[in-house]
């Protein structure tokens, strides 16, 4: 999985893990979202693959909906959607968590696709930093 | 009797029969004889005898009475070292304690704050000693000290500042910071929460103690360097076990390293391959948030 994608010593890459993860717990904290002691794997780069889980995370033009120029611009989730956790038919499809789609496995995502607004906004935060790690431009992100 | 006024009398009454090494001693100890100059034969002048009992005797009572309460505190502070050792030992070990270091606080809850340092103290040489010195490996009196050092911390967590009236990290507002920072963020831990490196796996002694009943014979466990995280929520200590990279991970956050750092840290560290750490990464974050191991954050 990750081994791939993220360099071996890029510590401030994985505080984007981390911090994934402190939303993660805030959240089911909460009750928002799965319950205490879940695990599952994620690896981040799933989210820069498509199809993609919500607008605006396409990682090219002409791989999301709508009439977009370039990545990161799309209007709508290109993967199925499904109305909750584990419901997801691949990896990197699965809602929320903490790692909107970045389940490395089939039925691990946590959560709606189309993504929730508040998993939306995490997304596309994680979407653009990984975007910019690895040199890529992308487009402003397109309104609901 | 003595002509010395109540507030007086009260010291010197205190200054013998707390005194650790007995009535006598105590009497012609300087406290005692700054209040009154008297001499372990001259103590009916302060205590009057009865029929049966001299004043030393009566006295004698009193600090015996004053011990036994200090070596119970002491075996309430420690229910799982007293089990392992035993009631004889345990209070020998007590005594010798109070002897050495005598309560000296208003409050019990600072009875034993020495405790699991006198053990090192007065620990037994190693058997497996080198020539000079150095110890081989952990040995008993070590899973003793180690036993005495978390049931202390339990005892100060449980007595110390906590988070119950504090509001704690709500990570939602990380969302606020751009994610090129987030490596750069420091997180303020709770005040509550200690972390322990022991040599010997003595959290899950205590927890095997604590769930067997009388009959069953719980074995002492081999060394093993182990970690584990204390801290309260609604007023329970709650104990995590962690594994080295978790531990280094949350003794760097606590330093006040930022995110980036401590990862770093953590993986030098060694003990799991970078690739584990990263799978490992979110849950364990995930989890310490739960348990409301931070509190706040900043970004430098």
């Amino acid at each position: 999985m990750a081994e791939q994608h993220v360099s071996r010593r890029d510590f401030s890459k994985l505080a984007t893990v981390a911090v994934g993860g402190m939303i993660a717990g805030s959240r089911v904290a909460m009750g928002q979202d799965a319950k205490a002691g879940d695990v599952f794997p994620v690896d981040p780069a799933q989210l820069l693959e498509d199809p993609n889980v919500c607008r605006g995370l396409n990682s090219c033009g002409g791989k999301g909906k709508g009439d977009h120029a370039c990545a990161g611009q799309a209007s709508c989730t290109t993967v199925e959607a499904h109305s909750c956790h584990g419901m997801n038919d691949c990896k990197g499809r699965g809602g929320c968590g903490g790692y909107p789609g970045q389940n490395a496995c089939k039925e691990q995502g946590h959560c709606a696709v189309p993504l929730s607004k508040d998993s939306w906004a995490l997304a596309r935060k994680q979407f653009e930093h990984l975007m910019k790690d690895m040199g890529k431009e992308f487009g402003k992100a397109p309104k609901k | 009797m003595s002509d010395l006024g109540l507030s007086d009398l009260q010291r010197w009454f205190q200054a013998v029969v707390t005194h650790p090494d007995g009535i006598s001693v105590g009497a012609e100890s300087e406290e005692a004889i700054a209040i009154a100059p008297l001499s372990r034969n001259e103590l009916e002048s302060m205590v009057t005898r009865s029929e049966k009992l001299s004043a030393q005797e009566r006295l004698s009572i009193y600090a015996q009475a004053y011990f036994a309460r200090l070596i119970e505190c002491l075996g309430e502070s420690f229910p799982v070292l007293k089990q392992t050792l035993g009631e004889e030992l345990f209070n020998g070990f007590a005594f010798g304690y109070l002897q050495q270091y005598p309560s000296r606080s208003y409050t019990l809850a600072r009875l034993a704050d020495k405790f699991a340092q006198f053990l090192h103290e007065t620990r037994p040489s190693n058997d497996e000693a080198t020539a000079d010195g150095e110890d081989l490996h952990p040995s008993w009196p070590d899973f003793l000290i180690d036993l005495a050092n978390l049931e202390w911390n339990i005892a100060d967590v449980f007595d110390g500042p906590g988070i119950e009236k504090i509001t704690t990290l709500n990570a939602e507002q990380l969302l606020d910071v751009t994610p090129e920072q987030w490596g750069a963020i420091r997180l303020q831990t709770a005040p509550c929460l200690r972390l322990m490196k022991t040599q010997f796996p003595v959290n899950g002694y205590f927890t095997a103690i604590r769930l067997a009943d009388n009959d069953t014979k719980v074995d002492p466990p081999s060394p093993e360097d182990s970690y584990v995280a204390l801290s309260r929520r609604e007023y329970i200590v709650r104990r995590h076990e962690l594994s080295r990279p978790q531990y280094e991970l949350l003794v760097a956050l606590q330093d006040g390293r930022t995110i980036a750092e401590a990862i770093e840290h953590a993986a030098l560290a060694g003990g799991m391959s970078d690739d584990d750490l990263i799978k490992n990464l979110p849950s364990w974050f995930g989890a310490w948030t739960r348990h409301q191991f931070f509190v706040s954050f900043e970004v430098t």
